[in-house]
């Protein structure tokens, strides 16, 4: 009886020590994938390439929303083609136009290491996996040209910087771990020897995807980088920054090389058939079919110009570019309404102080077409309306009438900023990239496609790398080949100047190319009147309608209370204190 | 347990009434199939008779209450005269009053044994003087709510003799002499004694004892008596919180509970839960009835108490206990006649404290003042300026004759609108219902409640409202002589609708409504920003629907075979489906022409695209536990243990779908949008927990108190060599009031105690599978116009990962003076938690391109005290107590992991470094007045713009240069008060009753903490938009003696600095309720069935002091918005009855 009591009791207690603990703590999350599993399934190496082509860096242009460091059409507003109202940018906050930026850094920041290791990770793993070696073959080219893609974006920022090809571990001696700079000259040179040694691998067809020409694209623009460094720039920091100026041709050579494997054979390229300049829209003898055309060449998808492009999808991945016009992220300057030209050539500058017009669109109907292309006026229509952007009116006694955030608008007229609190600083609304959606998109709500990579660029980096080599008669070739598809008048001498307008004019505003260009010329630290930003001031002619005379005149004035400042240090972004801080071994550049 | 073990000492009735034991039964077995059929038979000695007679026999009125009641008599002929006649005359009397009219004056004594009656001849030997003689006394005792008391003990004082309550709770004690005194005393009650001075009947109501050390405390898996309790425990009793118009328990904690600190950021329907923390460490775990769970939406009405576990005694619940354990207890069946308890409440509600905008002509002045400031052209000539003033009824106003002309003119085109008012109305209803009855006998008790509230804000739209249901059920049946079983069900629906934007939008957008914007007299078309967004017409709706389920069957063994061993198993199911709908309609906001009446589109409104967001997700957690308890005395050794598995199992999913595309916005349905653009989602978790505890109570004759427990827990969420921790705790006690050379010395002193405790606990609700590596679905690229979904790991793995480690240490002591005359609670307290997730500083460079996982690399400790004192006390007819506490708290940074700091200069060190520094501090500027001139400003050393000073004007904040650079950068920042968590907590109670009238009042405040003003540094945020009124005190030429800065559209960068200019250092008292209660004479209301009814008065937040004047203070906005909602006060009305 005894026995059944502790045995009564000892199944008791056994009972409620009974073990499920498998059931219950073998539990594994159910959104990941384990490790093992991805890299020799196809589909999961391909998703993982996937990401790698979403992370590229891209123009601020096409941000889904404001990130840390910048702003949509943040590059423009760095330089002479823009200003804007949205003072809370942290280019304004920070000072950094203004002679603000120090080895706290801030400005631009692209230090993404992370893709780069991300890169190499899939680099090695692909030498082990198991699917099959076409494949690997082709991804791993991609994937080697997203890394020199990113190692050019780094670079052309902070000079020379590590070059990490391989996933580093976290047990590897510090002395790998604490890299040091590389000189800027081996980056060139790496994303050159990378170029070469995967051209052969890649796809040739899909404009998504790094392709050959792609690649080539990319030669094309980063060796005239490097070239132009090497030419212009200063040898600094035994090498870390600069590039020995004896290098320049051969980089200019490379560079003109590439473009002249993109350039179709029939305007004396060797890429066949493959890109032309887009011409779809031009009606022959109608001027405003050349801006229609050139409008319409960065709002289409895959157009026969375009070489690599980053395409989006409203809502699932989406950008923000049409924010441009009505949320005025981009104030067009005076500075880039004057560099159009006339058609014929003549130069495009208006004294708009002194103009007076009944109907402002009149003032440009001889500009060159990618003017209008490019840029919104008052008086332009727009959203199956008429854009009024008047600053104030003016009535018949004299009177001065609105001011900031209250504006009169004309009969059916649509008011240029709908959102938030007044009209452009400057006058002008940027239209180039910006769809006329009759809205403004909510933040990642559009899909304006963004072109890396187009052929007008490769000419334009083929006609400055020609000019430089003393190929002259390309270098004409090539801008008027820009000209002619622009709708204005041929050139018949060329000069690197020439080809810098030229450039500025085409490659304007949210194709983020001018910063850059002003950047590796050198041009930026001089004076305004010699093509620099330093002491800069952004020009507006916003416009005001005068019942006396009933016309519309133009108040000239600076928009920026401050003169922008453009240090010789800045053709360097700092690497910055906290950067430093985390690995000495890296040293800050000149200036900071 | 305690009181099941009585039940055995029950008189054994069996061998008179077993026909009873066995209708009883087969009762017992009807009620398992059907409990409502069980209950509708019972009966009482309460029953109450109208009866009168005169000169009627004995028998014919035993006969007449045969007739009419349950109740039988027994006697014998021959011993008692039956035949004697009597006149009697009850009115609404019992039985017992009655029987004592009738028999008792006529030498026959009676006895009640259930339903049966005997009668007896009183006894012919008893002496001749009434203080001499001996009678039986018998009588029923209950409990303050009318339900009766089994098993309470009855002693003769002076003497052994003594019985027991029976389960109906009635009691005869024969044989006491008539001017004996008798003592009433059961666990937790107040113990009384009566002199029966002659009378054979004595009913008694037992009184809780709030503060007396027989109360019992819910204590981990089990209760505790107070007496005995040694770790850091208070607990709050249902009759603190009940008939208080809150409708989230959580916010009605504040100032009840000595080391909790209760804030309420928010007074929004829904919304407005207290953020409760013990002792100012992390969120608790919150137990409610052995579940975890939320107890913010349970019904008050259904709870028993509240306790709340501060040190060691938290350790039970090892991995989880570190920051303490709040357990709530939901009531239970009493044994006794069915009682019936509806309690009704019915108030409104108002904000808090609110702050006035400005008026028209404020509005158009002081913004032409911010807009020259800020060197824009000013939007307001001099006469609109008079103009605006006039209509907002500025009677200083002079126009000239020229202006007065065009006023007649244009006047309609002057618009002064209050959208504060257009937007939000005084006072909002709040309702709440609860309808409960519980009751039993000694085999089936049972609770019931059924609850409701309905909420609405002050939104005037009355878009925005909460309405909620609550059930419960409890019921324990006794199956066999040694099974109890348990069968709880409880749930709730909360039901949240807002309109399309919530409150943070609201507001925001009513910054932006200017008061001279006209307001439209067609609601369809709003001219307000926020009045389209606060009303559901417009904007759209906003539906939050949480549901919440919890079935639970537990079964308790008492093993016949070892006297104190008992077994218990219990199971709990609980689901909470949640579900989400929002509709958003696209709107405009429109112009008003008044001078047409004409409307057109100024802008749109919050949503551009009509769309509409469903969000559904349920989780659902099985836990089972068993438990093993014994407990038993040898001689002066009192031992206690037990023996508890616990095992969870947690799964939560969910699924969203949006579509857009709406032709029209009347069908907020799904199906109604566009296939384009439609997406959906969702996903699923798991989770899971297995534990392992056991504790160990031994007291030695009462006076050595030891406890120790053990826990051993395991999570999936760490790596299987990580996963199982150990939890010791070890508690002494030593009663030295119980000490003999205490007794006989200091009577006075009824109890004193000293505590001291030592715990381990943990928080392993972190870094879930920090441990694992993997891929993740992210990002992804647009090939060829597809989406190509990519893939991203989830980073470097970090295998040691494991929960948090807190170490607390308590030492305390009670004592309780002349009977709790004065009573007081002690507690000190030092915790160190370690293990907290970090990154490691300094370590690996940028370039690696990952960044180290989480490691358990931080450290905090925490220190303070809690003190409470109480008193009680009658003075005449009044009676009162009052208890109050005062709690402290104050957290310092042990190991943080941050830069190394120790080559920097004191004051980077004073700003960055946080290792070794107290936590809660506001950082900032030390600000030393406002630039009264340009002069001053030249003049002025130190550059506080990075710019010469050239963007200082006069009216600018004028800062001290800490570090003496001549510059204000970041590294002038420093401590300059304390951080927004109150360090110091006080509360006071008072509780009075005098006759049927009754009092009780909370105060309740806090201290030591750092309040800043929502927006208040950045006046007119948006172009346009608008200030509060108190805003217009700034600096100008004419008003050098101003409260705040130089005004400027969104205020100047050198004045928005943090900084003591800003900072409050802020203390509030407020009256967080008040009741005045009035019990209805029973005469009123006996005649239609009731036992007792009471009215109330009851007010929450009624008044508040505090140096915080334009907000409430204990709202949190950040600095430059104004997403707030005041909490609200209340003033409703109430009434409790009982049936």
């Amino acid at each position: 009886m005894k026995d059944i009591k502790y045995i009564f009791i000892s199944v008791l207690i056994s009972f409620s020590f009974q073990s499920c603990e498998e059931q219950i703590l073998s539990k594994e999350p159910l959104d990941i994938i384990s490790d093992a599993a991805v890299w020799n399934d196809q589909s999961l190496v391909n998703a993982y390439v996937s990401n790698l082509y979403g992370r590229i860096k891209i123009p601020s242009t096409f941000l889904p929303t404001l990130d840390n460091s910048e702003l949509i059409g943040g590059e423009a507003l760095l330089c002479d083609d823009a200003t804007t109202r949205h003072t809370w940018h942290p280019e304004w906050s920070n000072n950094y136009l203004f002679g603000g930026l120090t080895a706290s850094g801030g400005l631009k920041e692209y230090w993404d290491y992370t893709l780069i290791r991300a890169c190499n990770v899939f680099i090695e793993n692909m030498t082990t996996s198991t699917i099959s070696e076409s494949l690997k073959k082709i991804l791993s080219a991609e994937v080697r040209m997203i890394r020199a893609y990113t190692y050019f974006e780094m670079v052309k920022r902070y000079g020379g910087i590590p070059l990490i090809t391989q996933a580093q571990s976290i047990n590897d001696p510090e002395s790998e771990l604490f890299v040091k700079r590389n000189n800027e000259q081996e980056v060139y040179d790496f994303i050159g020897s990378e170029i070469d040694a995967v051209l052969n691998d890649l796809p040739t067809d899909d404009k998504n995807r790094f392709t050959k020409f792609g690649a080539l694209s990319l030669k094309s623009r980063a060796m005239l980088y490097a070239g132009s460094i090497a030419k212009y720039g200063t040898v600094q920091l035994d090498g870390v920054v600069g590039i020995p100026s004896n290098l320049a041709s051969s980089y200019f050579q490379a560079s003109y090389n590439a473009s002249k494997q993109i350039i179709p054979e029939s305007d004396g390229g060797s890429g066949g058939t493959v890109f032309s300049l887009y011409k779809g829209d031009i009606k022959a003898d109608d001027l405003s079919s050349y801006a229609d055309n050139f409008y319409n060449l960065f709002l289409t998808e895959k157009t026969v110009e375009s070489i690599f492009e980053v395409d989006f999808i409203a809502g699932v991945k989406g950008n923000t570019a049409s924010y441009g016009l009505y949320g005025s992220m981009m104030d067009p300057s005076v500075e880039l309404a004057n560099a159009f030209e006339m058609v014929d050539g003549s130069s495009g500058v208006i004294d708009y102080a002194n103009v007076a017009v009944t109907n402002v669109p009149d003032l440009y109907k001889n500009k060159d077409p990618r003017f209008r292309a490019s840029i919104l006026n008052t008086g332009d229509p727009w959203s199956g309306g008429i854009t009024y952007s008047n600053w104030y009116i003016i009535r018949e006694d004299g009177e001065k009438m609105g001011t900031a955030g209250v504006y009169y608008t004309g009969q059916n007229g649509v008011t240029m900023p709908t959102r938030g609190s007044g009209e452009t600083y400057t006058g002008f609304g940027t239209k180039k990239l910006v769809r006329d959606l009759g809205y403004i998109p909510a933040w990642g709500m559009d899909d304006v496609p963004c072109m890396v990579f187009r052929l007008g660029e490769i000419y334009l980096n083929c006609a400055e790398a020609a000019q430089e080599l003393g190929k002259t008669d390309d270098a004409l070739r090539y801008v008027n080949l820009i000209r002619s598809r622009a709708g204005i008048a041929q050139l018949t001498t060329i000069d690197l100047d020439k080809i810098k307008h030229e450039r500025r004019v085409e490659l304007a505003l949210g194709e983020a190319h001018r910063y850059w260009d002003l950047r590796r010329w050198r041009d930026a630290a001089k004076s305004p009147v010699n093509g620099g930003l330093n002491g800069l001031y952004i020009t507006k002619a916003q416009t005001y309608y005068d019942y006396r005379d009933s016309k519309f005149h133009f108040d000239v004035g600076h928009v920026e209370a401050n003169a922008r400042v453009f240090k010789e240090a800045y053709y360097y972004l700092p690497i910055t204190t906290s950067r430093r801080n985390n690995n000495p071994n890296l040293v800050e550049n000149p200036g900071y | 347990m305690k009181k099941k073990l009585k039940r055995s000492q029950f008189p054994d009735f069996v061998g008179e009434l077993s026909k009873v034991t066995c209708i009883m039964k087969l009762t017992l077995f009807l009620i398992l199939l059907n409990v409502c059929v069980a209950f509708s038979s019972t009966y009482s000695q309460q029953t109450k008779f109208t009866l009168s007679g005169d000169n009627v026999s004995i028998r014919d009125v035993l006969a007449n209450v045969e007739s009419k009641s349950e109740f039988r008599f027994f006697f014998n002929n021959a011993l008692v005269n039956l035949d004697q006649r009597v006149s009697y005359r009850i009115e609404e009397g019992t039985i017992l009053e009655l029987l004592d009219q009738v028999l008792q004056k006529n030498g026959i004594q009676y006895e009640i044994k259930d339903r049966t009656i005997i009668l007896s001849p009183k006894s012919s030997d008893e002496p001749g003087t009434a203080a001499q003689q001996k009678r039986s006394v018998s009588g029923r005792v209950t409990n303050s709510s009318g339900s009766p008391l089994p098993g309470v003990t009855i002693v003769i004082e002076g003497t052994t003799q003594g019985t027991i309550t029976d389960p109906q709770g009635n009691y005869t004690l024969p044989n006491v002499p008539g001017n004996a005194t008798l003592q009433f005393s059961f666990v937790g009650m107040k113990t009384q004694e009566i002199a029966i001075s002659g009378k054979t009947a004595i009913d008694v109501m037992m009184v809780d004892e709030t503060v007396g050390i027989e109360e019992v405390v819910a204590v981990g898996y089990g209760t505790q008596k107070k007496v005995n309790l040694i770790g850091s425990v208070v607990d709050v009793k249902n009759d603190r919180f009940v008939n208080t118009p809150v409708a989230n328990i959580s916010s009605s904690l504040a100032g009840k509970l000595p080391g909790i600190v209760a804030i309420q950021r928010s007074g929004e329907p829904g919304q407005d839960a207290a953020s409760i923390s013990i002792r100012g460490f992390g969120s608790a775990l919150t137990i409610v009835d052995g579940v975890e769970q939320s107890f913010d939406q349970i019904d008050p009405n259904e709870i028993e108490s509240i306790s709340v576990l501060k040190d060691a005694s938290a350790t039970i619940y090892g991995a989880r206990a570190g920051n303490g354990v709040i357990l709530v207890t939901t009531k239970r069946g009493k044994t006794g006649k069915p009682v019936i308890n509806f309690n009704v409440n019915s108030g409104y509600q108002s904000n808090t404290r609110m702050t006035d905008f400005v008026d028209s002509g404020e509005f158009a002045q002081s913004y032409n003042d911010a807009l020259a400031n800020s060197g824009k052209p000013l939007t307001f000539s001099d006469y609109q300026i008079k103009a605006y003033k006039y209509v907002s009824g500025d009677k200083a106003v002079v126009f000239t004759a020229a202006e007065k002309a065009q006023f007649e003119n244009d006047k309609a085109n002057f618009a002064n609108t209050d959208w504060f008012n257009v937007i939000f109305r005084p006072v909002a209803p709040i309702q709440q219902y609860n309808l409960s009855s519980d009751g039993g006998n000694d085999k089936i008790k049972y609770f019931s409640s059924l609850g409701y509230l309905h909420q609405q804000s002050v939104l005037r739209s009355g878009d925005d409202t909460f309405k909620r249901y609550n059930f419960r059920s409890n019921i324990d049946a006794q199956i066999t002589k040694n099974l109890y079983v348990g069968f709880d069900l409880s749930g709730r629906i909360e039901n949240s609708m807002y309109p399309g934007y919530a409150i943070g939008e609201i507001w925001n957008c009513l910054i932006n409504d200017v008061p001279t914007r006209a307001l439209n007299p067609n609601p369809a078309y709003p001219t307000g920003l926020g009045q389209g967004t606060a009303d559901a017409d417009i904007s759209g709706t906003r539906q939050h629907i949480t549901k919440v389920f919890n079935g639970s069957l537990s079964f308790n063994y008492s093993v016949p075979f070892v006297k104190g061993l008992s077994a218990k198993a219990r199971f709990d199911y609980f689901v909470v489906p949640q579900f989400d709908k929002n509709f958003l309609k696209a709107y405009n906001v429109y112009n008003y022409d008044v001078v047409n009446d004409l409307y057109s589109i100024s802008r749109s409104g919050m949503t551009s695209k009509t769309n509409l967001t469903e969000i559904s997700q349920e989780s659902t957690s099985l836990i089972s536990k068993f438990i093993l308890d014994y407990e038993n005395i040898f001689g002066n050794h009192t031992v206690k243990a037990m023996l508890v598995s616990e095992y969870t199992d947690y799964k939560n999913q969910w699924l969203s779908a949006y579509r857009t595309g709406y032709l029209s916005s009347a069908v907020e349905q799904l199906f109604a949008g566009s296939s384009t653009g439609m997406t959906n989602n969702g996903s699923e978790n798991v989770d899971g927990r297995i534990s392992y505890a056991c504790r160990l109570n031994y007291s030695y004759s009462g006076k050595y108190l030891l406890e120790t427990t053990f826990r051993y827990d395991a999570s999936p969420r760490f790596a299987s060599d990580k996963r199982w921790g150990l939890f010791p705790s070890v508690l002494i006690g030593w009663r030295l009031s119980e000490e003999r050379f205490m007794k006989d010395n200091v009577q006075f002193i009824n109890n004193l105690k000293l505590r001291l405790s030592y715990g381990q606990a943990g928080v392993d609700n972190i870094a879930s599978y920090n441990y694992l590596t993997g891929y993740n679905f992210s990002g992804g690229f647009v090939d060829n116009g597809a989406m190509q979904t990519g893939i991203i790991t989830k980073g470097l793995a970090n295998i040691l990962t494991t929960w948090e480690k807190h170490k607390t240490y308590n030492a305390g002591f009670d004592f309780d003076l002349w009977k709790s005359k004065l009573y007081c609670g002690f507690d000190a307290f030092y915790k160190e938690r370690s293990g907290i997730l970090a990154t490691r500083a300094a370590s690996l460079p940028t370039t690696f391109g990952a960044s180290l996982p989480s490691e358990n690399l931080n450290s905090m400790n925490y220190r303070g005290f809690e003190l409470q004192l109480g008193h009680k006390g009658r003075i005449r007819e009044i009676e009162y107590s009052i208890d109050g506490y005062i709690a402290w708290n104050k957290i310092k940074n042990g190991h943080i992991e941050e830069a190394d700091y120790s080559k920097s200069d004191v004051y980077t060190r004073l700003r960055y470094q946080q290792s070794g520094q107290w936590a809660n501090r506001y950082f900032g500027l030390e600000a030393v007045g406002l630039f009264q001139s340009q002069d001053e400003i030249n003049a002025w050393p130190v550059i506080q713009d990075n710019n010469n000073n050239k963007t200082i004007r006069p009216g600018d904040i004028k800062y001290l240069d800490y570090n003496g650079d001549n510059k204000i950068t970041d590294i002038d920042y420093h401590p300059i008060g304390k951080g927004n968590t109150p360090e110091l907590t006080y509360g006071l109670n008072f509780n009075g009753k005098w006759k049927s009238f009754d009092l009780a009042m909370l105060w309740q405040g806090a201290s030591n903490y750092g309040f800043v003003s929502p927006g208040e540094q950045r006046p007119y945020p948006y172009n346009p938009s608008t200030i509060f009124r108190y805003q217009l005190d700034y600096w100008t030429p004419q008003n050098t003696d101003a409260k705040y800065p130089r005004i400027g559209l969104s205020g100047f960068t050198n004045n928005k600095y943090p900084s003591t200019y800003w900072l409050i250092d802020a203390y509030y008292v407020r009256l967080k309720n008040i009741q005045i209660g009035y019990s209805l004479p029973p005469r009123l209301f006996k005649s239609i069935g009731l036992t007792s009814c009471r009215v109330y008065l009851s007010a929450v937040n009624l008044l508040t002091i505090s140096n915080v004047d334009n907000f409430d203070p204990e709202t949190i906005s950040s600095s430059s918005d104004y997403v707030f909602f005041p909490q609200q006060k209340t003033i409703s009305f109430g009434v409790n009855i009982s049936l």
